[in-house]
């Protein structure tokens, strides 16, 4: 494996964030066995992704602690004041800066692929030539505008929906879930008629004293008993309030069906330990 | 900036330390006298099938030649696999003794493959030890190859000095001319997203999605060691 084949196709980067062939993997740690140079490298493109991690952890856990509080509220007010009250504190909720910034490019892009939409849509119609002297077959109706405003329509299409999923969590609606016990009936997650981000706010159970984690992986069961994956991330920072904040397509969960909610804490040496399990029934809104 | 030198002999009389990287890896140096009577080779210009053969005749310079030459990029590639723990210490010595063992035995296969021969024997022995520490009834955990490697930054210095890499970032992030730029950090290092379908979203072609990545990395560099040594000139 060349220097310039390993800077050129960022060898290093891919193999700190694990994207690497096995055969690849192979090769390049063979080669690390003998080079300095990689070894350095590695280090540094392994420190910088931990650092851009802490980045996006900081910022996530401020939003994280503005979401707690938020779910708070909703626990704690009822009626048609919590409506209003949760409108007006989600209008506040910052998105991480990162996002924010995404946000703001697309939002920009779109306006521009709007108002070239609108131009196209309002543009005079080209004055008539004088007719021609021999009779000519007709011309096709301007195909290259009809083109060009469907291009543009599917672009303005796609861009809505990136910022539909980027922005989402930041409208979606908030649903408190706690530790169940004993045999009480599965606490709901309705789902609205068509498929929305909400965010989950599950209860972290009671530890003893002494034991504290820093950061919480959850993985999503099907069933009660179920052992089938379907989503699991790690990286969560507990809120103020002692909750962990999911933010979820409702679109990975089907009406009627059983589901559970495994929490793991992260220990200081990186091993994931079992906290408890939150199980939840999606229905129909 | 390396910490931690601690000087010993190991038992052919060679002095070697063991030092810790800004990164929390750990380099193992061996300090071999001056070459005064027999004429040293260069490290490195030695064929590895060379060393092999001198190895399998029962030559002990070259015993301490494989390890001089093999010895800090194991240790580096044992703690990524094993994130840091001390079984990264053990796993080195039953590397190197395993793999001696079998040059002398002549069972290297490919000779001039034997960084490719001590890799895999490396990873197969972490392997094996973790399979036999979950069979003792220890969590079993899954030797990593890149993502997840050790965090070194435990105790309050370690603290500091992550606290100081944000701050880094946050500037380099400050830094980048374009939300482009900004965003494919994050979406490769954070969301890990595909490459080829970051690139394409972009609109961008391999050469310009991979000089992004790459610069980002030397800035991060530059800025590390002008805070290290504010009076250093600029690379």
């Amino acid at each position: 494996m060349d220097h310039r084949r390993i800077d050129d196709q960022n060898v290093a980067e891919l193999y700190v964030t694990g994207r690497l062939s096995p055969e690849d993997e192979e090769t390049f740690e063979s080669h690390l066995l003998e080079c300095t140079e990689c070894r350095e490298r590695v280090g540094w493109a392994d420190d910088l992704r931990t650092s851009i991690r802490a980045v996006a952890a900081e910022d996530a856990a401020r939003a994280s602690v503005q979401l707690g509080f938020l779910a708070w509220v909703s626990r704690h007010t009822r009626g048609a004041r919590a409506g209003a009250l949760m409108a007006a504190l989600l209008a506040v909720a910052a998105l991480p800066a990162w996002l924010q910034a995404d946000r703001a490019r697309l939002s920009r892009e779109l306006a521009e692929a709007r108002s070239e939409v609108h131009a196209a849509a309002v543009r005079p119609a080209p004055p008539v030539p004088a007719p021609a002297p021999v009779a000519a077959p007709a011309a096709p109706a301007a195909p290259v505008d009809t083109a060009e405003l469907e291009r543009l329509e599917q672009e303005k299409s796609r861009l809505e929906q990136q910022l539909a999923r980027l922005t989402g969590p930041q409208n979606a609606r908030i649903i408190p879930l706690g530790t169940v016990r004993g045999d009480s009936e599965l606490q709901p997650i309705e789902l609205g008629p068509s498929p929305e981000w909400i965010v989950v706010s599950l209860d972290l159970p009671q530890l003893d004293d002494e034991t504290s984690y820093e950061t919480y992986r959850v993985t999503l069961l099907e069933g009660i008993e179920g052992r089938r994956t379907l989503s699991k991330q790690g990286g969560f920072v507990p809120s103020a309030s002692d909750t962990l904040d999911i933010h979820l397509y409702s679109d990975l969960l089907k009406p009627g069906t059983a589901y559970r909610f495994l929490l793991e804490g992260i220990d200081a040496g990186g091993r994931a330990v079992h906290v408890g399990e939150i199980p939840f029934k999606a229905v129909k809104g | 900036m390396l910490a931690e030198a601690v000087p010993a002999r190991n038992r052919r009389g060679v002095e070697w330390s063991r030092e810790t990287t800004p990164h929390g890896g750990m380099v193992v140096r061996l300090h071999f006298p001056p070459p005064e009577t027999p004429a040293m080779t260069v490290l490195g210009e030695v064929s590895p099938a060379d060393l092999v053969r001198r190895i399998r005749n029962g030559d002990p310079q070259a015993e301490e030649e494989l390890i001089a030459r093999f010895g800090e990029g194991l240790t580096f590639l044992l703690r990524r696999w094993t994130r840091g723990h001390n079984d990264a210490e053990d796993l080195y010595q039953e590397t190197f003794r395993l793999a001696l063992e079998k040059i002398r035995r002549g069972e290297v296969r490919d000779p001039e493959r034997l960084a490719g021969f001590l890799r895999s024997l490396a990873r197969n022995l972490s392997i094996e030890h973790y399979r036999k520490a979950a069979r003792r009834g220890a969590r079993e955990e899954e030797i990593e190859t890149a993502a997840d490697t050790a965090n070194p930054d435990t105790g309050q210095l370690g603290q500091l000095l992550r606290k100081e890499k944000v701050t880094l970032v946050r500037r380099l992030l400050e830094e980048l001319g374009s939300d482009r730029d900004r965003q494919i950090l994050f979406r490769f290092y954070i969301a890990e997203e595909d490459k080829e379908s970051i690139r394409t979203d972009l609109g961008l072609t391999a050469p310009e999605f991979n000089l992004v990545l790459f610069r980002a990395r030397r800035r991060y560099r530059d800025l590390y060691e002008r805070q290290a040594h504010p009076g250093a000139p600029r690379e």
